[in-house]
């Protein structure tokens, strides 16, 4: 990376601290059996966050629901949907709720800058994949090449 | 030591604001150079960095750059601790993002380190004509608060580095007095110069208090002489 950048998505990285989480989930139970929507938010953001696969499940089943129920939301439940499919490494499903908020906000520099992060990680896990099966696709790429090569003569 | 950073100190700053006041714009002009008229209103929170030089050193700044609407707010709280500048700006066309400003010092006194320097930011100074807040009321804020004060444009630039460098500067002189100890976690600037070893004993005592901030003093007086 270079000296100087803006803007990055950090709360992809960012950990909360111990008890902050807590703070959240307590509110969110305080308010059952109907939480304001602000305080359902606030507890998914916060289990998004989490290291704990199961807690970041949790964080995007939660975001799944506000999303599907307030239109109004929309923009950050993507928004942190694809965070959390990100954290999951399920980098697909992470894409999918990039690209609709792009084609809401195509200018979003804070989105395309989580777009990178899921470009970097997909070519990464495609370049290991490509070292696995590295003997097979070598034999089948050079033969493409010298095809190539000829064609292009 | 072989060097490994091209930098001497790195510095945490957040930005806090109503929205639309232009913080992430702010940001933009200052890292990028850059500025558009178009944006979106921010996300949660996003992060920004950029090395000055500053009194003849080299500053990583890392600025955190909090989302302004309200639904965002206690999201973006946990941003605050182990800010060492804490940005607030208003709007200088826009009276209420001015007013608003004591919603942001609350949580700011509440959740910044106590060192943590505050600046005080009217942005769009380049609408003259639509100006809603004097400069001598934001400048009198910014005293009656003990905030180092700038009027700025993120649209031309103007007054844009000087926030950050002049902020820097600030920092730099309370760490060489001793005033703000670089060695410790959580003061917000860290020194990435080797110690030196002579102050090594006095300052990893100093460290200890500052980490357990609630039983010692927040400040930690002499013990280092890097830097």
């Amino acid at each position: 990376m270079s000296d100087s950048y803006f803007p990055y998505a950090a709360d992809a990285e960012q950990r909360l601290m111990a008890g902050e989480l807590l703070v959240l989930q307590r509110q969110y139970e305080r308010e059952q059996p109907r939480p304001r929507v602000q305080t359902k938010f606030n507890y998914a953001w916060g289990l998004i966050k989490s290291d704990s696969k199961q807690e970041q499940r949790r964080g995007v089943a939660m975001m799944h629901e506000i999303h599907n129920e307030h239109a109004e939301r929309r923009r950050e439940c993507l928004y942190y949907l694809s965070i959390g499919y990100y954290k999951m490494g399920e980098y697909s499903n992470a894409r999918v709720y990039i690209e609709q908020l792009l084609a809401v906000e195509p200018s979003n520099a804070q989105a395309q800058s989580l777009r990178g992060l899921i470009d970097q990680k997909v070519a990464r896990d495609g370049l290991i994949g490509l070292a696995v099966s590295g003997g097979v696709l070598a034999a089948v790429g050079a033969v493409a090449v010298a095809i190539l090569a000829k064609r292009s003569k | 030591m072989v060097a490994i950073y091209n930098y001497s100190y790195i510095a945490k700053f957040i930005f806090i604001g109503d929205m639309g006041s232009g913080k992430s714009s702010l940001l933009r002009q200052f890292t990028e150079g850059a500025f558009s008229e178009k944006t979106n209103h921010t996300i949660g929170v996003e992060f920004g960095t950029k090395v000055v030089e500053v009194d003849g050193e080299r500053v990583k700044i890392q600025a955190w750059d909090t989302a302004g609407q309200e639904r965002f707010r206690s999201v973006t709280r946990s941003y605050y601790r182990g800010s060492i500048g804490t940005i607030f700006v208003y709007d200088i066309t826009n009276r209420d993002s001015f007013t608003d400003l004591d919603k942001w010092m609350a949580d700011a006194r509440q959740l910044t380190p106590t060192h943590s320097i505050f600046v005080l930011v009217g942005n769009k100074a380049d609408r003259e004509q639509q100006r809603a807040v004097s400069f001598e009321e934001g400048a009198a804020y910014a005293r009656e608060n003990d905030m180092l004060f700038f009027e700025a444009s993120a649209k031309t630039g103007e007054q844009v580095d000087a926030i950050f460098l002049d902020l820097a500067s600030k920092i730099l002189a309370l760490v060489r007095s001793g005033a703000i100890n670089a060695f410790s976690p959580d003061t917000g600037v860290q020194c990435t110069k080797p110690q030196d070893p002579r102050a090594s004993t006095s300052s990893a005592a100093s460290a200890v208090r500052v980490g357990s901030a609630r039983t010692g003093p927040r400040f930690s007086i002499g013990g280092t002489t890097c830097c």
